[in-house]
């Protein structure tokens, strides 16, 4: 039943305005008419009925009347008498009673009489004493002596000499009220289609300013910005229209002022956009500039320093060996600070390279553990600077197809980041690989990262702790470049860290990856390669 | 001179006032001492009944010149001890009852008070010693003008209730051999009787020479039933019926007698003057002779009458109206 009512209740909310004003007021004119057909029907049905009997006992008080004489004479007289009122139109039966009530004579076929209440009041004419599915049964008295009521008569006494019987037919009554239904329906049914066809055309005239007005919003809904809607019908329609049409005035006119505004926000972001790209063209071309203007002399510096140093060699036993260790000592330092300043170099030139995209992912089949010990052996010095003990796990599938530099970077990088951050403890490089898969993990038991710089760590240029007097060295750019060379791998890094108990870096990279190409693009040197 | 006969007229005026004032106070006490007061109990009824009764009433006063005439109406259900207590009051000579209510109405208290009937259909079988004027009208005033009309009818067929109407026919025999008529009286008690009895007067009646009378008894021919039986078969069969009803020439009979209520309303003054000064003479309920008389000419057409012009001026009504 609700399954039902809703249903209707969708489908008919999905019928439009005019339909919907169609619909109801089409119930609303059928219930109308059904009421009015049956009350009316009703109404006039049961008059006619009550008329009828009226009229029906009136008749037979007149027959009755009109019999009184065939009571004094002879049964044959009354015989044909109650024949005679048998012929009545409409009449079924009749009979004459006796003064008790019992049949006296009757109509031929005239069937067993209804009891007459004999202590009844005179007239019993207003309704019949019986009536069955055919026949209403009227029982008349008949009496004399109404004489009685002349002042100057006293032998007149009142004298009932018996009753009239007649059975009155149904069926002209049931023939005339069926035809009354049918008629008043068909009359009802009538009048209810020439006013729905008015109330339609009506309908339709109300609701056209309406459909006309959501045709112009649909219009507009679609591109149509010129379309504007016709001031039509009804004062509330009009009314609607008019207000409509004044919205769509201001709209247009708030549009106009927007796309002004758009263009010239659209005219300086273009201009900015050309003023950052030139900018960054310029920084591109600076940098690019400055990796060969400070790299050539400092690779003359490195190259000299370390050709002075092997000619040191030859002055042995000639030299001074005080002079000669002093000269050694300051040939290292020479170099060691070349070498980290190249290091930085190359590591600002590695970032820009991998912001620009010019980095290439090149794919080959490398023995994992291999790799690990290389860059761990690398990174011992380090761990040793700072007395840490670096503790590493190699586990799952050896032999995976990945980009070996850019892996070596990344385990680099954080093992560098780590083996910075502590002194006198712990770094663990785990490296897990599976079919899917290779997760690096690094942890350490270093200073930590308070909770709210863990978002900025990643950032160029940002470390920890950017004071003046920082205790800790470097560019602030390893994080920077994991980030994006995992990107680049189109793998996640992410970072734990717990402050003054040590951080854990996470890089999880999904296998296998995709080759990438930068037409164009170089390289970036390997920093032991230039360094060294 | 102008002076002493000017004295002399008023002395002459003045003797001739006293001897009128005396003369009338002794005839006033003469008259007071001898007038007898004469209650008429009438009913209440409406019209035509009310005219019918005032017309009697006017007739009463005409005709008790020496009696002092007190009235008083009775309606349907009556208050019987407000009467006893009038007729006490009013110690009347005697009462004249008209209708039916009042004659029953004072029969039931039982006073000793001579009574004269009226205006009812009275019968000398059924209130004997009774005096007064029934509705049966006279015999031979009917026949008389039955002769008048018709002089050729012979035979006067009649249904009667015997139980009434048995002393109304001896008086018809008597008035029916004087005017040379047989008449033929049949018997009837109710209107079963009284219908099979007009059947066969319509079948041995001779239209020539027969005639029918229809009696004052509504019990053997009342006007629903056996008046439109007869009337009908008498147009039919073209029998002269007569009767003593008005409304009986309205509907068909030739003619009627009908009361003269003021004539009757006399004549009851009479008898009941009389029974005030002789309440013991023997008296009797008398047919009506105090009538009019009424004509139904189309009829008279119906059945061939020629009735002259100076005849039809004796009646007092004339059917129909042009």
């Amino acid at each position: 039943m609700v399954k039902v009512r809703t249903s209707i209740q969708q489908v008919f909310e999905a019928c439009s305005f005019q339909r919907q004003l169609t619909i109801l007021s089409n119930m609303g004119l059928l219930c109308l008419a059904l009421t009015i057909f049956l009350v009316s029907s009703g109404w006039l049905a049961w008059r006619l009925e009550s008329l009828l009997l009226t009229l029906l006992g009136e008749v037979t008080g007149q027959l009755a009347h009109e019999s009184r004489l065939v009571f004094l004479e002879s049964p044959a007289s009354a015989r044909e008498r109650a024949a005679q009122i048998a012929t009545f139109p409409g009449v079924r039966q009749a009979a004459l009673l006796k003064p008790d009530a019992e049949t006296w004579v009757a109509s031929p076929g005239a069937g067993r009489w209804p009891s007459v209440p004999l202590s009844s009041p005179e007239p019993m004419r207003a309704a019949p004493i019986h009536e069955d599915r055919d026949c209403w049964y009227f029982v008349v008295p008949v009496r004399t002596g109404t004489d009685d009521a002349v002042p100057v008569v006293t032998r007149t006494q009142p004298q009932l000499l018996g009753y009239v019987a007649v059975a009155w037919r149904k069926a002209p009554l049931a023939q005339l009220r069926g035809w009354l239904f049918v008629l008043n329906g068909v009359i009802a049914l009538a009048l209810a289609l020439v006013i729905g066809v008015g109330l339609h055309y009506f309908l339709r005239r109300l609701t056209e300013p309406l459909n006309s007005l959501a045709d112009v919003m649909r219009r507009i809904q679609h591109g149509g910005t010129r379309a504007r809607a016709d001031v039509a019908g009804p004062a509330e329609t009009r009314e609607i229209g008019r207000v409509f049409n004044a919205l769509l005035e201001r709209l247009d006119q708030h549009q106009a002022v927007l796309e002004s505004e758009v263009l010239m926000r659209t005219q300086e972001l273009r201009a900015a956009r050309d003023l950052a790209l030139t900018a960054d063209r310029y920084k591109s071309a600076f940098l690019a500039a400055m990796s060969h203007e400070m790299r050539t002399p400092l690779q003359s510096i490195i190259g000299y320093t370390q050709e002075s140093e092997k000619k040191l060699k030859f002055l042995e036993g000639d030299a001074d060996p005080m002079i000669l260790d002093t000269l050694a000592e300051y040939f290292g330092i020479v170099l060691h600070a070349s070498d980290e300043l190249l290091y930085r170099i190359n590591q600002v030139l590695e970032l820009a390279a991998l912001e620009a995209g010019k980095r290439d992912v090149l794919l080959e089949w490398i023995e994992l553990p291999p790799l690990v010990d290389e860059v761990v052996a690398v990174l011992k010095l380090l761990a040793a600077r700072n007395r840490n003990r670096v503790d590493v796990v190699c586990e799952g599938v050896e032999r995976v197809e990945l980009d070996g530099d850019k892996i070596r970077q990344i385990i680099r990088n954080l093992l560098d980041n780590a083996c910075k951050f502590t002194r006198e403890g712990t770094v663990l490089l785990e490296v897990r690989s599976a079919a899917d898969r290779l997760t690096i993990e690094v942890t350490d038991s270093g200073i930590g990262i308070p909770a709210d710089q863990l978002d900025l760590i990643f950032e160029p240029f940002r470390q920890v702790d950017m004071s003046d007097t920082r205790r800790y060295g470097g560019t602030g750019l390893g994080l920077a470049i994991t980030r994006n060379v995992c990107h680049l791998l189109g793998g996640t890094i992410t970072v734990t860290s717990t402050l003054g108990r040590g951080s854990s870096f996470r890089v999880v990279i999904p296998l296998p990856v995709a080759p990438r190409f930068n037409a164009g693009s170089s390289a970036p040197e390997p920093r032991g390669a230039d360094a060294r | 001179m102008h002076t002493r006969r000017l004295r002399r007229e008023v002395a002459l005026g003045l003797g001739l006032s006293m001897i009128l004032l005396l003369t009338s106070a002794v005839s006033g006490v003469v008259a007071g001492a001898t007038s007898r007061v004469v209650a008429v109990l009438y009913p209440e009824t409406d019209t035509p009944y009310r005219k019918i009764f005032a017309d009697i009433l006017s007739g009463i006063e005409q005709g008790l010149t020496a009696e002092v005439t007190r009235s008083y109406s009775l309606p349907e259900a009556p208050d019987v001890p407000a009467l006893r207590r009038w007729l006490d009051q009013q110690s009347p000579a005697a009462v004249i009852t008209l209708g039916r209510v009042p004659t029953e109405t004072y029969e039931q208290l039982g006073l000793k008070t001579p009574q004269v009937i009226g205006a009812l259909d009275a019968s000398p079988q059924t209130r004997p010693n009774v005096a007064g004027v029934g509705l049966a009208v006279d015999p031979a005033l009917l026949f008389a003008t039955l002769k008048q009309l018709a002089p050729g009818k012979q035979r006067v067929w009649v249904v009667f209730d015997p139980t009434y109407d048995r002393w109304l026919m001896g008086l018809a025999r008597t008035a029916a051999t004087a005017l040379d008529l047989k008449l033929e009286p049949l018997e009837a008690r109710d209107l079963r009787e009284s219908i099979q009895q007009f059947h066969h007067i319509f079948q041995a009646a001779d239209p020539a020479t027969d005639v029918i009378w229809l009696v004052a008894d509504t019990g053997i021919i009342d006007s629903e039933t056996i008046l439109p039986a007869v009337i009908e078969k008498s147009w039919q069969r073209r029998l002269l019926v007569f009767s003593n009803s008005l409304l009986h020439v309205n509907r068909g009979v030739l003619f009627a007698l009908y009361p003269d209520n003021i004539a009757l309303g006399r004549r009851l003054a009479e008898l009941a003057s009389r029974a005030s000064r002789t309440p013991d003479t023997p008296s009797s309920i008398e047919v009506l002779r105090a009538v009019k008389r009424a004509l139904n000419l189309k009829i008279a057409t119906h059945l061939d009458l020629d009735i002259h012009r100076n005849i039809e001026r004796q009646f007092d009504l004339v059917l129909p109206v042009w």
